[in-house]
């Protein structure tokens, strides 16, 4: 086997990756190659020089300073105290979201009856003639828009507009 | 992961500030070195290994416990690495600072051993940092291709290739100290 197929593997057989048969081969070439030795020589002299690379050894004030660093980082940031906490009594924490859920119920009861019995009329008695034809005006051009037509208002208009022309009408 | 690991996190998870400290003490050096030999610096190895515990505390919640705890923390603690470097690094057609990388020309057995390891560390600084990262975490903390790989999330072949090509490039760039130390 050529040289060039044993060099792709030097480095394994450095690192001592190889074992059995792998090894003994690569150890049966070099045994007779003296280019592919040097290789190995070159490829253990590279890695023992990053092995000896140095790296500090700090004091063992630093790592104290650093542990106390890192607690202060990871500790949770005291909580500013909200709104919410003024009226919350911790035993009674339920009491607040049922409060809530009552209040929510009687607001939708409330917001319905009001949308089916519409806004109070003005009382007529109350409006003055010139008034009562103002509104008369506005009221057909909504209806000339078709905007109304629909709504329950305009047959009361219907009356309004009745009265206004023929004068209120007498009790019997 | 191991058993101790297991309860290591388990203390953690429940707000154990002994746990904290615990797993600190454990690997604080390890994490330093491996920054401090990725970046050349110590201000930045510190601040680096520093950030890998505390991204470590808050998303304990993310590790999922199939690797050991301290294959998540070099995960961790090299993917800061490498976005220190690449931030770091000058881009293209930016000058880059002499280093004594290229002293392999000059007479080098009058270098003194604390330069020949200066040249060593901005050789290796030079490597593109997947290689380097293989590199460091084989040679200098012993782990095999397989941690390493799920280390850099990457495959285990890719590790090897990283490896080769960083030895090959340090064999090529360092040849006239290896015969100095």
């Amino acid at each position: 086997m050529a040289c060039e197929a044993y060099r792709n593997r030097l480095l394994e057989y450095v690192d001592g990756d190889l074992a059995g048969e792998a090894q003994a081969e690569i150890e049966g070439h070099l045994a007779h190659c003296s280019g592919c030795r040097e290789e190995v020589q070159a490829l253990r002299e590279t890695l023992a020089l990053v092995a000896r690379m140095p790296a500090p050894e700090p004091p063992e004030t630093f790592w104290q300073q650093y542990l106390r660093e890192l607690r202060q980082q990871v500790a949770p940031a005291p909580r500013s105290p909200r709104l919410r906490d003024w009226f919350t009594i911790p035993f009674l924490r339920p009491v607040p979201a049922l409060a809530v859920g009552i209040a929510l119920v009687f607001a939708v009861v409330l917001a319905r009856q009001y949308s089916s019995e519409g806004p109070p009329l003005p009382e007529l008695a109350s409006l003055s003639a010139t008034q009562q034809l103002a509104l008369s005006q506005d009221l057909d051009i909504l209806r000339e828009m078709d905007l109304l037509d629909e709504i329950d208002l305009l047959e009361d208009w219907e009356l309004i507009q009745s009265r206004t022309i023929e004068g209120p009408r007498k009790a019997t | 992961m191991k058993e101790a690991d297991r309860a290591l996190v388990s203390r953690l998870r429940q707000g154990d500030q002994t746990a904290f400290d615990t797993l600190v003490q454990q690997h604080q050096k390890d994490l330093f070195r491996l920054a401090y030999r990725m970046t050349g610096n110590a201000e930045d190895a510190k601040d680096l290994s520093q950030e890998a515990f505390v991204r470590a505390y808050r998303g304990l919640g993310t590790f999922d416990g199939r690797s050991r705890l301290s294959t998540w923390l070099y995960r961790i603690t090299v993917n800061l690495c490498i976005s220190h470097l690449r931030q770091r690094r000058p881009s293209d057609g930016e000058e880059i600072p002499e280093t004594h990388a290229d002293l392999s020309a000059k007479p080098l057995d009058k270098l003194e051993e604390r330069e020949v390891y200066r040249a060593v560390g901005d050789a290796v600084a030079q490597l593109p940092p997947q290689q380097q990262a293989a590199l460091l975490l084989r040679v200098h903390h012993g782990l095999p291709y397989r941690e390493i790989a799920e280390i850099l999330e990457t495959a285990e072949g890719t590790v090897r290739v990283n490896y080769f090509h960083a030895v090959a490039k340090l064999r090529a760039q360092l040849k006239g100290l290896r015969e100095d130390v």
